[in-house]
């Protein structure tokens, strides 16, 4: 899985979850950036994050991501792991 | 399919567009006509996403009820005892599903008993007329020790029992309906398969305080959500997700939430009394195995002595259990009404009589025609019937013409499975059983026996045009003769003369330069039906070409497939050097249902002969090729 697959299933993920089409992602996108990006809406990315790559994440490796930089390095890393 | 899922509505596919385009067009003042978009929408078979998404809509356009509203509106309060923030979306699209308006009020984390005890909060000023009491597991058993012994394990049970009910009269008071949500068990147990003996623990109490709750909630006029059963069911890790708690107090899993919004939708459905009331049953390949004007009384798979015939037999059993319950059964299928019926009376297994059934339709009219029939008949409305159907087709063809009608998917078509997918979908959500639904069966049997063949026609022909049907022929050849020489010997309902064949018979026709025979396959956008009809035609040296076979699955009636049969068959007549097209109907005691074919075809039928038969002619120079949505195609 390439970058560019990471960064297109998490656009595709971010606009199911906040119903906003026109949304774009950068690695410095967080919950400070975006509006509406509460703790419900940080469940729901990451259970559509886990439902669209066919991973699981854990409890410490979300509380540990900072913005969507980091959750892209923990799919990627989650991904390999799959294919390894 | 991945549980916890709303699998008995159909697949939303182009969603994400449909909802686009729905939002562009509620940028004015929504009307009917928006609500009604909306309401198709929350039909088909949405996860929590795009449950959310729906609501978004919803909840622009209708913040108010739609005048007028197409039932009685619903104030909601739902009270919590953790996070329910994600939750009204489901129940404001579940009401949605029923054509209810859904307004929620949602208690502040936690304050339910404040809330309801004070005059002056914003619960008050809201004005419930249903109150959703939602306590999570941890919080209804915080009063007991791991260390109690069994009187203050009953101590503790009864305190929270206590608790509820009055809760539960403060509601009342508030002139609200109560509904309480089971407790999801959802905590550990600590002794294992004899959990209940250890007083102590919470597992063995949220058992006891399930089963408490509701010898309560009967004694005082509440409605259980039973999410309980439905998680057992289902997985309770497909409920709740033990990291998501520690995360956000979410007990219900934001994946199980289209679910429980349907649960509680049913409910407040069910309180207006607008439950489902009839169930519709399918024939063939529904209540048996196999079809019956084709298989014969003896060929049908029912009852003992077949895995499918068992799980035939187990639907009839299901249904037999909902009509002791007060819902009425009705019968819709594509046949001929003296084979059908022959069934209910002759098969020494069915289960089913027809004192069971209240309005019974067999006939060869589309499926939606005869579904308004049926609630004109019992003089209910078509929101009030549930299809059982193991065709995609006819699933489709009714969901099309007559959306209120619901219509359950069956996965694989596996009838083993039809009785679970009827549970699942509650369409029947009762809150009371009362003598006089268990009386209505007889009721509404008495002088129904037969249909009014009166009723209006629904859209066919725009439904038939969607299909995107594609009749592919061509000649008869070696590669494939079997499945040729199979039809011609099993088809008994739609076949003209009955005349049976064997593999050297069709071998001697594929060499004979005087004669040629068609066969023809049918495909639409559900996919391909397979060879589906035959035509045999014998060329005399007169100019006239007979008809000497022609025969169709009784799967594609109604859908003008018989039309364009025809075409094939006048051109390659033609071709052949023919002018006149003669054939011959023969009655066989099963092929009524051909009787008219000829004349409703155009051709000139000729004086019956004493066995009822006769013979048509066509002369092919008068013949226009119809105007039907199919497309012809010859085959490679």
């Amino acid at each position: 899985m390439t970058d560019a697959d990471i960064q297109a299933g998490l656009t595709a993920v971010f606009h199911e979850v906040f119903g906003d089409d026109s949304l774009v992602l950068r690695p410095e996108t967080s919950a400070e950036t975006v509006s509406g990006w509460n703790s419900i809406r940080m469940v729901s990315i990451i259970l559509a994050t886990e439902q669209q790559f066919g991973i699981r994440l854990r409890s410490r490796e979300v509380d540990k991501l900072r913005n969507v930089g980091d959750l892209a390095g923990l799919v990627r890393i989650k991904t390999l792991a799959l294919q390894g | 399919m991945p549980k916890p899922s709303l699998a008995w509505l159909p697949q939303a596919g182009e969603f994400n567009m449909r909802l686009k385009h729905l939002q562009d067009a509620a940028a004015g003042i929504p009307g009917p006509e928006c609500w009604t978009a909306l309401v198709a929408l929350a039909r088909l078979r949405l996860d929590f996403l795009r449950t959310d998404r729906l609501d978004v809509v919803l909840q622009a356009a209708f913040q108010a009820p739609p005048q007028p509203s197409p039932s009685r509106q619903v104030r909601l309060a739902l009270l919590g005892s953790s996070t329910t923030a994600h939750l009204p979306a489901s129940i404001r699209v579940a009401g949605l599903r029923r054509n209810i308006h859904v307004s929620i009020h949602e208690g502040e984390y936690g304050q339910y008993l404040q809330e309801l005890g004070d005059v002056n909060s914003a619960l008050h000023r809201f004005g419930p007329d249903t109150v959703l009491l939602a306590l999570d597991a941890r919080h209804v058993t915080a009063g007991l020790a791991a260390g109690a012994d069994a009187a203050s394990a009953r101590q503790a049970l009864q305190a929270i029992v206590a608790t509820m009910r009055s809760c539960w009269r403060l509601a009342a008071d508030l002139g609200a309906q109560v509904i309480q949500q089971a407790i999801l068990p959802v905590l550990p147990g600590v002794a294992g398969n004899n959990e209940q003996r250890m007083a102590g623990s919470k597992a063995a109490m949220i058992v006891r305080l399930n089963a408490a709750l509701r010898e309560a909630a009967d004694a005082d006029g509440v409605q259980v959500l039973a999410i309980d059963e439905a998680a057992a069911r289902d997985g309770i890790g497909e409920w709740h997700d033990p990291a998501l708690w520690h995360r956000t107090r979410q007990e219900i899993s934001p994946v199980a939430t289209p679910v429980y919004g349907d649960l509680v939708g049913r409910l407040l459905a069910a309180l207006q009394g607008r439950s489902a009331k009839c169930l519709v049953l399918d024939l063939d390949n529904t209540l048996w195995g196999g079809v019956a004007g084709d298989d014969g009384i003896e060929g049908i798979e029912l009852g003992h002595g077949s895995a499918a015939g068992e799980a035939h037999l187990a639907v009839q059993c299901y249904a037999k259990a909902l009509a002791e319950r007060g819902v009425i059964l009705a019968v819709c299928s594509k046949n001929d009404e003296t084979v059908a019926r022959a069934v209910f009376d002759h098969h020494p297994e069915m289960l089913l009589r027809r004192s069971d059934i209240a309005a019974f339709v067999a006939n060869w009219d589309d499926k939606a025609t005869n579904l308004q029939r049926i609630a004109t008949t019992l003089n209910i409305g078509v929101d009030s019937l549930v299809l059982l159907d193991d065709s995609a087709f006819e699933r489709d063809l009714v969901r099309a013409a007559l959306p209120d009608v619901a219509v359950p998917e069956v996965p694989d078509d596996e009838p083993a499975l039809m009785p679970g997918v009827l549970a699942d979908a509650g369409y029947f959500e009762t809150v009371s059983v009362t003598a006089e639904d268990r009386a209505r069966v007889a009721q509404y049997s008495a002088d129904r026996a037969r249909i009014a063949e009166a009723g209006a026609a629904a859209d066919v022909p725009a439904y038939l045009a969607s299909l995107g049907m594609t009749l592919t022929w061509r000649r008869f050849e070696p590669v494939g003769l079997q499945r040729i020489v199979q039809l011609v010997n099993k088809t008994n309902q739609f076949n003209l003369t009955t005349r049976r064949t064997t593999t050297s018979g069709i071998q001697a026709l594929i060499d004979d330069p005087h004669a040629f025979g068609l066969q023809f396959r049918l495909a639409d956008r559900h996919g391909e039906c397979g060879i589906i009809a035959v035509a045999i035609c014998r060329l005399q040296g007169d100019g006239v070409a007979v008809v000497e076979n022609w025969l169709m699955s009784c799967r594609v009636l109604g859908r003008n497939v018989e039309q364009a049969t025809l075409a094939v068959i006048v051109a390659q007549a033609k071709a052949s050097g023919a002018q006149v097209l003669a054939g011959d109907y023969i009655p066989s005691g099963r092929n009524a249902m051909v009787s008219t074919l000829y004349g409703r075809l155009g051709f000139t039928v000729g004086t019956p002969a004493a066995d009822g038969g006769h013979r048509a002619m066509l002369d092919l120079r008068d013949f226009a090729v119809p105007d039907a949505a199919i497309a012809i195609v010859e085959g490679a």
